[in-house]
């Protein structure tokens, strides 16, 4: 997309006045030791650096040609180091100095310091809480996934953009996509259902593509979490999944892995997942979509089905520590069950 | 287990959700050949340089 836009898109060109655009592919030629130089984490990084090679400001990700335009503006009208830049904050903090920094932080992943500096930009500029808020709870989303905030410290923030920024619909379904993620993985799906409520009634009736699709992963969850109706869940869930899903080994095992974790459907899940055992291209993957296998059979009772299956992983993957330990706990099961 | 996320999907999640992705794949027409000469005419016409770091992967 940001290809296509820099040679289409006239905000870009106009913006492209005011500072050299270079293009690097970090995995070729001089990209490879740029990219190590600079600690460049994920793409695409845009990183602006003076004609000392210091680096000025840095961000990730493309937001659409008015977002990114007005970044790389910001970035070309100071430009100062980061070390220069930490150092002016120090002395007189600005919220614009704040994002800078925060987005610089950021593209190193610390999202810790990323949410402190949008924290201070938010306290600075309160006209613009709104975006930072969106902005700290999406940083806070990736810094939780390296145990860098807890859910109830994200929920706190969320309650807060929810009740007090007035997120447009679009925000909603983001912050609700949000939550309910982290929710699920803490074990917590049901403190993600005001979220899913508040994006649902904000979006209904919309026509937008990406929108749809998002609602129909958060009616899923309604289903499962309001409505307790899984067979509904099933049909959406379904719904999801592109023509010729059934011929791809990871989309096979996807549909199975979610039905193991909502206890549906478990028969077609488990020949579904053994499929995606044939069709898998590596033996890493074949071990990991026997996994899912083992656990169905473990589910539904099988446990000798289940030991069988996850030896076979074990084989085809030996080194995985994960593998062995699901042996032992399925080996364990089966003796327990013929035991007593 | 669920399947695991490949490096294509691992570089969409270190953007961020509130950004629309894209990843970038084509040289411009009319640009540096190299980052030395990126830097140099920075210094020729006071400007900074923004580094697109992309794959195409």
């Amino acid at each position: 997309m940001f290809a296509r836009a820099v040679n289409e898109d006239a905000t870009i060109q106009a913006a492209m006045k005011d500072f050299i655009l270079y293009k690097i592919d970090a995995e070729k030629g001089e990209g490879v030791e740029l990219a190590k130089k600079y600690e460049i984490r994920g793409y695409p990084t845009f990183v602006a650096i003076n004609s000392k090679g210091e680096v000025t400001d840095s961000w990730v990700g493309y937001g659409g040609a008015e977002s990114w335009s007005q970044t790389a503006l910001m970035a070309a009208a100071d430009p100062r180091t980061i070390p220069e830049k930490k150092k002016a904050f120090e002395a007189e903090p600005t919220a614009g100095l704040a994002v800078c920094l925060a987005n610089d932080a950021s593209t190193s992943y610390d999202f810790a310091g990323a949410v402190d500096y949008y924290r201070q930009a938010r306290e600075l500029n309160p006209a613009g809480a709104g975006d930072y808020t969106q902005q700290i709870l999406t940083f806070m989303y990736y810094g939780s996934q390296g145990g860098a905030f807890t859910f109830d410290e994200v929920e706190k923030e969320a309650q807060l953009a929810l009740n007090t920024t007035d997120p447009s619909p679009e925000e909603k379904v983001d912050l609700a996509l949000m939550v309910r993620n982290m929710a699920r993985q803490t074990g917590n799906s049901e403190r993600a259902v005001p979220y899913i409520k508040a994006a649902l009634k904000a979006t209904k009736g919309s026509t937008d593509e990406g929108v749809l699709k998002n609602r129909t992963h958060l009616e899923i969850d309604y289903a499962l979490l309001v409505d307790k109706d899984k067979d509904k869940a099933l049909k959406l869930f379904r719904s999801t999944f592109s023509d010729g899903w059934q011929e791809n080994a990871d989309k096979l095992n996807n549909f199975a892995w979610w039905c193991f974790e909502n206890d549906v459907n478990l028969e077609e899940a488990q020949k579904m997942a053994l499929k995606g055992v044939e069709l898998a291209d590596s033996d890493g993957n074949r071990a990991n979509i026997l996994d899912t296998v083992a656990e169905i059979c473990n589910k539904l009772g099988n446990c000798d089905e289940a030991v069988a299956h996850m030896e076979r992983a074990v084989e085809l993957d030996p080194e995985k520590k994960y593998f062995q330990e699901q042996l032992v706990r399925f080996q364990k099961v089966l003796e327990e069950k013929q035991t007593g | 287990m669920r399947t695991l996320i490949r490096k294509d999907q691992l570089a969409l999640m270190g953007a961020l959700l509130a950004f629309v992705l894209g990843l970038s794949g084509t040289a411009l027409a009319d640009g540096p050949a190299t980052f030395e000469e990126a830097l140099a005419l920075a210094a020729k016409e006071n400007k900074i340089v923004v580094a697109d770091f992309y794959t195409d992967w």
